[in-house]
């Protein structure tokens, strides 16, 4: 067995990530081997990486697992007197050392005052000859002794363990050596007499004004807020729901220290290992990975990823993918996963993602597609893993029976058998010598072509510029197909093509006019019921082929449309104009499709809006240029979605490069939450 | 007649429509005359045929098409085969091992490294330097933890026993990463790094060419400076090494 390497954690090209090499000593081939993976495994993926900050921030970390096989096993070890002072290493004799021929040449001793190990004649220059063979680059260095005990020495971005540490003390080593954080817990009974520390997470400042954390106390919060030799909360009773890990005060002791220089909590990870970074030290090490984890919110998925009746949001970012769920007014941290999950798909920068309950159980599942950074296309079927994340279950590469994937293939999300799981409508127009449309009918674990259309469907000949969209316009529980092309023949078409569960057949076809429509190239199509009577209706907007702007809402029949209302020119409270953007909502949850509307083109200032249906006509109302503390802007991206889980599609999450908000549209537009380059729920204050 | 442009939305439901296309005529219940595409109107068939065979068709369709039952993990998915870069496209970053013993600065290695680079970082800890070449700062970056040994805390300590136990570390190394398209054998010898104890800090990420003594002259105090690196006085072990990844 030879040495190797093998990348556990793969985020990014080393450059543009931190790097954590792991090295082991006195492991020799064989079980030891498993051992020693056994143990990174349970350090850092189950461990470090498998909690709280670390978790949400994996992407910002690579982790090279090197295997060095030693000759002899397990590591070295030494026996000391300590004559009785083990705070003393001055005084202590070697009383046996047992030299094991071993790949890095460590030595454990068990005493505290020497560092519990220390290095062999030649260990530095083996462990620097083992990162330069195997590791591209490096920042972090964990090193693994084949030892039962506890343990453990570090410094200079180098953490040194035996088997007897767990992860909870390496989340606290790599607070030093990757956010720069001080020990905050109080080993000795002195005071401090120094100046203002330079870590953020130590202070000798008790003035609210300038403490360098004051964003993070409450005003009720008394400062200082415990006094006396590391002090707990001392200022009077402590106040009821306070969290000793999350709730930021100023308490006595910290940096070693019991007096003199104040802690932001009363028990942060830079304390006792176990809790979870205070505020101030979270804050420290998102922005110091900031750069390194390459977070955008530019793409945004809503769903209801546990079945809870609430939206919650799938971020995708490169080759990871975070979940945050909505408990109706916030979200937190549910999922993390970089590079793969389970089952394996492979995250890529232009993977596109489809959301909708594929199987059936009442929570939302995720198609994603990929037919560009790989030789061949794949489409996989993410599901729930039982624990709040997700796993693939199904995946096809390259084809599945019937169809053959290509890069323009274009998906849509329906239940188009009515057994109320979510089917996908796929068309390519641009990749073959004729169009093409296939009904992959879901199984609930896969997917199987229930029909494929080449060239033609029922009356209607397909073209590349066929624009889709899904709605039940029959009102049989099965969604039908809507196609319009307008720009490939000469004249427009819309085409209602309804489903009997596995092939579609058209109900009616409209060549140049609707009724009380003249159909151009430019109409904006969006299918949604706005009478509430179980048939999908259309909503269809003009700004660009007319002087003025036009919005129709043609309902349907059953079979086909009549015009329930035009709007030529304006909707009541709103004035329509060219660059209006709409999205199919349920604003007030009365089950009839509502409208949200944008515009940041043609006004002096940007208007989000929304238009409420009451079956007949809409009624329109809008906010410019601020939604609360939400400055909207041309960059914004808006997604339906019912993340407060009263029934509907009543809100938006808004999202850009930075910023994320969680905007309600009942009673008015106001904005719920901000989060700022991250998502975090601080109890108090937040990170800009 | 070029209309004036409204600045605010007006809510009233008398309000004029806007006309954003004053050319454009407005919509009637006329039907359109059919446009011509180069020349030919093309209509959609009410009952179009099946197509005639040709090229570039998909497979047909299976008779039998059974729903694929999957389980356990799927094989890796297959890469790109990517164009290997020129190289004057290529990426990289070189980095250097600095050793700090008694004050002193040397370079024990260069390594090269392929793609891209964060360049510049937060700086945060004890420690930051910064890279220099004629005059401008092309990286910089943090020197956490370093220049101390910290024994991981006793699990039941002896009185005496508690928290860390510190022992100064009498030498350290540190890394220093540098674009490669900013570097050569012979501007090495010309740069500059100097190393900076952080007084008061974190400081934020910051791009640009100015010197971080200049930007942040009172949170950063200079304790070192390396000048120039001559791979001639690297270790013999390092320095073909180093030639090579600097080529």
């Amino acid at each position: 067995m030879a040495d190797s390497v093998t990348q556990i954690l793969a985020s990014g090209p080393p450059g543009t990530k931190k790097n954590i090499a792991v090295l082991g000593d006195g492991f020799a081939a064989g079980a030891d081997q498993t051992t020693y993976n056994n143990k990174v495994q349970e350090l850092l993926i189950d461990g470090v990486f498998g909690h709280d900050y670390f978790y949400e921030d994996a992407q910002a970390f690579n982790i090279f697992r090197v295997n060095l096989i030693s000759n002899q096993s397990p590591v070295s070890v030494r026996v000391y007197d300590e004559h009785g002072t083990p705070t003393d290493a001055s005084d202590d004799t070697i009383v046996s050392t047992t030299l094991r021929d071993t790949a890095l040449g460590y030595i454990f001793s068990g005493s505290w005052a020497h560092c519990w190990l220390e290095p062999g004649a030649n260990t530095s220059t083996r462990v620097q000859n083992a990162l330069n063979t195997w590791v591209p680059d490096y920042d972090l260095v964990l090193i693994i002794l084949n030892d039962p005990r506890y343990g453990g020495c570090g410094g200079g971005g180098f953490q040194i363990v035996p088997l007897g540490v767990n992860w909870t003390v390496m989340a606290h080593e790599f607070g030093h050596g990757t956010g720069g954080l001080a020990d905050e817990y109080c080993a000795s009974p002195n005071a401090y007499t120094g100046g203002e520390p330079g870590q953020v997470d130590l202070t000798i400042n008790s003035n609210r004004a300038s403490l360098k954390w004051g964003n993070f106390v409450a005003p009720a919060t008394p400062l200082p807020t415990g006094t006396g030799a590391c002090a707990g909360f001392t200022a009077g009773p402590r106040p009821a729901g306070w969290s000793d890990d999350q709730d930021v005060g100023l308490f006595e002791g910290g940096g070693t220290v019991s007096l003199g220089i104040y802690r932001p909590v009363i028990n942060c990870r830079m304390r006792s290992n176990s809790p979870p970074y205070c505020p101030v030290c979270y804050t420290q090490m998102k922005r110091t990975m900031d750069p390194y984890t390459q977070h955008t919110f530019l793409k945004c998925y809503a769903g209801d990823f546990n079945g809870d009746g609430k939206d919650d949001v799938l971020i995708h970012n490169g080759n990871s993918i975070l979940i945050y769920r909505s408990n109706g007014s916030q979200l937190d941290i549910a999922f993390s996963a970089v590079e793969r999950v389970p089952g394996s798909w492979q995250f890529q920068p232009d993977d596109q993602f489809y959301v909708g309950d594929f199987n059936g159980d009442g929570k939302d599942e995720v198609v994603v597609y990929n037919s560009s950074n790989w030789a061949i296309e794949y489409l996989g079927l993410l599901a729930d893993n039982g624990s709040g994340g997700l796993h693939l279950i199904a995946r096809f590469d390259d084809a599945m029976p019937g169809w053959q994937f290509q890069r323009d293939d274009r998906f849509h999300v329906a239940d188009f058998n009515g057994d109320g799981r979510k089917d996908l409508f796929v068309f390519n127009g641009d990749n073959w010598s004729i169009p093409y449309l296939g009904m992959l009918r879901s199984t609930g674990s896969s997917f199987t072509l229930a029909h494929r259309y080449d060239a033609n469907m029922p009356s209607w000949q397909m073209r590349p510029g066929d624009q889709h969209f899904v709605g039940d316009f029959d009102g049989n529980g099965r969604e039908d197909l809507w196609v319009f092309n307008g720009g490939d023949w000469s004249i427009a078409y819309l085409g209602m093509l309804s489903s009997n569960g596995s092939t579609l057949a058209m109900s009616h076809r409209y060549d140049a006019n609707m009724p009380s429509w003249q159909m151009r190239p430019n109409d904006q199509h969006f299918v949604g019921d706005f009478d509430g009577n179980g048939k999908a209706d259309l909503y269809v907007f003009n700004g660009d082929d007319w002087s003025i702007a036009y919005l129709g809402m043609l309902s349907s029949d059953g079979s086909q449309l009549s015009m329930r209302h035009r709007y030529d020119g304006n909707v009541p409270g709103w004035q329509m104009r060219k660059h209006d953007q709409h999205w199919l909502a349920d604003i007030d949850g009365n089950g009839k499709a509502d409208l949200f509307v944008y515009n940041y083109q043609d006004w002096y200032s940007e208007y989000l809006g929304t238009m409420r249906s009451d079956g007949n006509a809409l009624s329109a109302s809008w906010r410019v240029d601020w939604i609360g503390e939400w400055n909207l802007g041309a960059v914004d991206r808006f997604e339906p979605c019912n993340f407060e889980g009263v029934g509907g599609r009543r809100d938006l999450f808004v999202h850009n490069h930075d910023w994320f908000g969680l905007i309600r549209a009942t009673p008015g537009l106001t904005l719920e939450r901000l989060y700022y380059r991250w998502i975090h729920n601080y109890r108090y204050g937040r990170n800009w | 007649m070029i209309e004036k442009p409204q600045i605010e939305m007006s809510s009233e439901e008398t309000a004029e429509p806007i006309r954003d296309n004053p050319r454009k005529p407005e919509m009637t219940d006329r039907q359109p005359r059919p446009r011509r595409i180069s020349g030919k109107v093309h209509l959609m068939e009410d009952q179009p045929a099946k197509p005639k065979s040709g090229a570039n068709r998909m497979p047909a369709v299976p008779k039998k098409r059974a729903t694929e039952r999957q389980r356990g993990e799927r094989p890796e998915q297959r890469e790109l085969e990517q164009r290997k870069p020129q190289r004057t496209e290529r990426l990289g970053y070189v980095r250097l091992r600095v050793h700090v013993q008694g004050g002193e600065m040397s370079v024990l290695d260069i390594a090269s490294v392929e793609g891209p680079l964060v360049a510049h970082e937060a700086l945060h800890g004890d420690y930051a330097y910064e890279v220099i070449v004629s005059g401008k700062r092309v990286a910089s970056g943090s020197i956490p933890d370093a220049g101390v040994m910290r024994s991981f805390p006793h699990p039941k300590p002896a009185k005496g026993q508690e928290g860390h136990h510190f022992t100064p570390a009498t030498s350290f190394d540190f890394l220093v990463r540098i674009p490669k398209s900013l570097v050569s054998e012979s501007k090495l010898r010309r740069v500059q790094i100097p190393v900076y104890r952080i007084k008061e800090g974190p400081l934020p990420q910051t791009e640009g060419p100015e010197p971080l003594a200049e930007r942040f002259e009172r949170q950063l105090r200079e304790v070192g400076r390396l000048h120039g690196v001559d791979i001639d006085k690297l270790p013999k072990s390092s320095q073909a090494r180093a030639r090579n990844a600097l080529r």
